[in-house]
């Protein structure tokens, strides 16, 4: 089946835990959301049609969000979408899981788009960014329904480009965490207050989202994020990927090291910016944090 | 005010041009006097050695390489120590181990001159714009009389603490920086290896937790293989170095710019003269037993580069 374009608002469907945010900006734009699945589905807004089952929510979508959830069933659950439709994949699940969901929708017929996407990374208002993989034709059709909700799709390439630009960002970010903590920790070994430091390089080349951010969080010892588990299964993907391709990464390598000891010694919930807390306590020289 | 300075690179030459455009007397001195022809002809004086220099300042700037070079040419025979006033101050720019500049800072102590670290960071546009960070280390009162200076070349000032603890930000900042390079490196071989083009990467991280400068700036020139010196890759082996001497000093736990550091240690052994900093790609696809692209044409290209250059 043909279908021309897209009309500006449209039925959507929206299957297994996603990031709400999402939702509650695409209903806003005007979609409307058929829903399954999703936990707590009282955090959207009552407009949405709430569905006993995946496949009575597809049916007749053009558009099919999946959140985290069992990839077969959410493949089942797609079957029931108009022949044709997309498939968009926020979920941020194992490679080889993801291979089986994009083999069980091609064989129903429809394209899948995959953009892994936090909560977190969403925001109330405003312009955000992610980045999407698939065909050129799926990717045509996503990126309006997206744009509605206010993101900026960045077109990464064919299917799984999207997880792969995940795997960059989850391990670059997780390597700027590593060197705020180094960073201040040097500067706080060598008797320099942190505050002032932290200021002085994001004045200049040193400048980074996660010494902004994290740094704030370090310099004023509260660890309240969260996020640890999953920035760790990230990077522990990407070297996993990065084996099966024979790349070496000495510094994602590094710091998975460090993400475990941090998730062993504060939890999965630990906030990532308590890296600093690995790099202080080899030494010995732990900081009292603030409550 | 009366102001020197020595040490005309990449990096000083705009500083300086700073100070004098902002209606300061400035002395100039270079190892290589050719260095200094662009503000003599803006009504800069050169002078026949640094004491000369000094012993007409009230404060004097330096911007060179190394810490052995900033000892030198304060301290060493006809350095600015042997010319300089009393109660005049001399500001390092370079970036140099903290116990250097704290050695400096005493010995200019000794004979009544004042001393304050003040490393930069931000790069050439920084310094031609006059928009660098500045991290001072030494005290207050000379800084506030430095400041007014100081704000003619940069946009963030930051008073750290005493004498050695500008270096000691500055080595903070230069970990942060010869690790993001190599993270930028690993992620461009990743997206490679998945057949993803990296700038798609550069663009979808420039909004996010994992945006940082670094990534902007090497990470395009990583994806284009493009390897002329535009950060020399010489100078941030340098300040791994630097970095691991000032931990080694305070015993500090820091793996993460240890491994950089070895990863600028195997840059620096390859054929090619002077190396951009995203030539660290090149290490890991060697590591990885990926063919990289050919060096870049030898000395020349890079002699004109924008990188920050000893004068």
């Amino acid at each position: 089946m043909a279908i021309a374009s897209m009309p500006v608002a449209t039925d959507l469907a929206w299957l297994g835990t996603g990031p709400q945010p999402l939702a509650l900006r695409l209903t806003r734009a005007g979609h409307g959301l058929r829903v399954w699945g999703d936990a707590p589905v009282s955090a959207l807004p009552a407009t949405v049609d709430v569905f006993e089952t995946g496949s009575q929510a597809a049916v007749g979508t053009l558009v099919v969000f999946l959140g985290a959830g069992p990839a077969d069933v959410l493949a089942r659950a797609c079957a029931a979408a108009v022949e044709g439709a997309v498939a968009v994949d926020l979920g941020q699940r194992p490679a080889a899981e993801a291979a089986m969901l994009a083999a069980a929708l091609a064989q129903c017929g429809i394209d899948l788009v995959d953009a892994p996407l936090d909560a977190a990374d969403v925001p109330a208002t405003g312009p955000w960014r992610l980045a999407a993989g698939g065909t050129p034709r799926a990717l045509a059709r996503v990126g309006p329904v997206l744009a509605s909700a206010g993101a900026q799709m960045v077109a990464a390439g064919g299917p799984g480009a999207g997880r792969v630009v995940r795997g960059c960002r989850d391990l670059v970010h997780a390597v700027m965490l590593e060197t705020v903590a180094e960073g201040l920790s040097l500067a706080a070994d060598n008797g320099v207050p942190v505050g002032p430091v932290r200021e002085a390089l994001l004045g200049g080349f040193a400048w980074s989202r996660a010494l902004e951010e994290a740094g704030a969080r370090v310099v004023g010892r509260r660890f309240e994020a969260g996020g640890a588990r999953a920035l760790r299964r990230g990077l522990e993907t990407v070297l996993e990927q990065a084996g099966a391709c024979g790349l070496v990464l000495p510094q994602a390598a590094l710091v998975l090291q460090h993400l475990r000891a941090l998730t062993a010694r504060a939890g999965d919930d630990a906030d990532p910016a308590a890296l600093v807390r690995v790099i202080e306590a080899a030494g010995g020289r732990c900081r009292e944090d603030r409550s | 005010m009366n102001i020197g300075f020595v040490g005309l690179g990449a990096m000083g030459l705009p500083m300086a041009r700073n100070l004098l455009r902002a209606g300061h007397a400035l002395r100039v001195w270079a190892r290589r006097p050719q260095a200094a022809a662009p503000l003599v002809a803006e009504g800069a004086v050169l002078c026949a050695d640094a004491a000369t220099l000094a012993a007409g300042c009230e404060v004097m700037f330096t911007m060179v390489t190394h810490g052995k070079d900033v000892e030198g040419v304060v301290l060493g025979p006809g350095g600015l120590a042997a010319g300089a006033l009393p109660d005049s101050v001399v500001v390092d720019c370079s970036t140099i181990p903290p116990a250097v500049a704290r050695r400096v800072a005493e010995a200019l102590g000794a004979r009544g001159v004042h001393m304050l670290d003040a490393p930069v960071s931000g790069g050439e546009p920084g310094a031609r714009d006059g928009t660098l960070s500045i991290m001072v280390g030494g005290p207050a009162p000379v800084y506030a009389r430095v400041r007014p200076l100081l704000e003619c070349l940069g946009r963030t000032l930051v008073h750290v603490g005493g004498h050695g603890a500008g270096q000691v930000a500055k080595a903070a900042n230069q970990l942060s920086l010869v690790v993001a390079i190599q993270a930028a490196a690993e992620a461009c071989l990743y997206a490679n290896a998945h057949g993803v083009d990296f700038a798609r990467v550069l663009e979808a991280l420039d909004d996010g937790p994992a945006a940082s400068r670094m990534l902007q700036i090497v990470g395009s020139r990583m994806q284009a293989h493009a390897y002329e010196a535009g950060i020399e890759a010489r100078l941030h082996h340098k300040d791994a170095n630097i970095v691991l001497a000032c931990a080694a000093e305070s015993c500090s736990y820091v793996p993460a710019v240890a491994l950089a550091a070895q990863t600028f240690n195997a840059l620096m052994a390859r054929p090619g003269v002077r190396w951009d900093s995203a030539a660290t790609r090149c290490v890991l696809e060697a590591l990885s037993g990926l063919p990289s692209a050919p060096p870049p044409a030898a000395a020349g290209v890079a002699e004109a580069g924008p990188g920050p250059a000893p004068a």
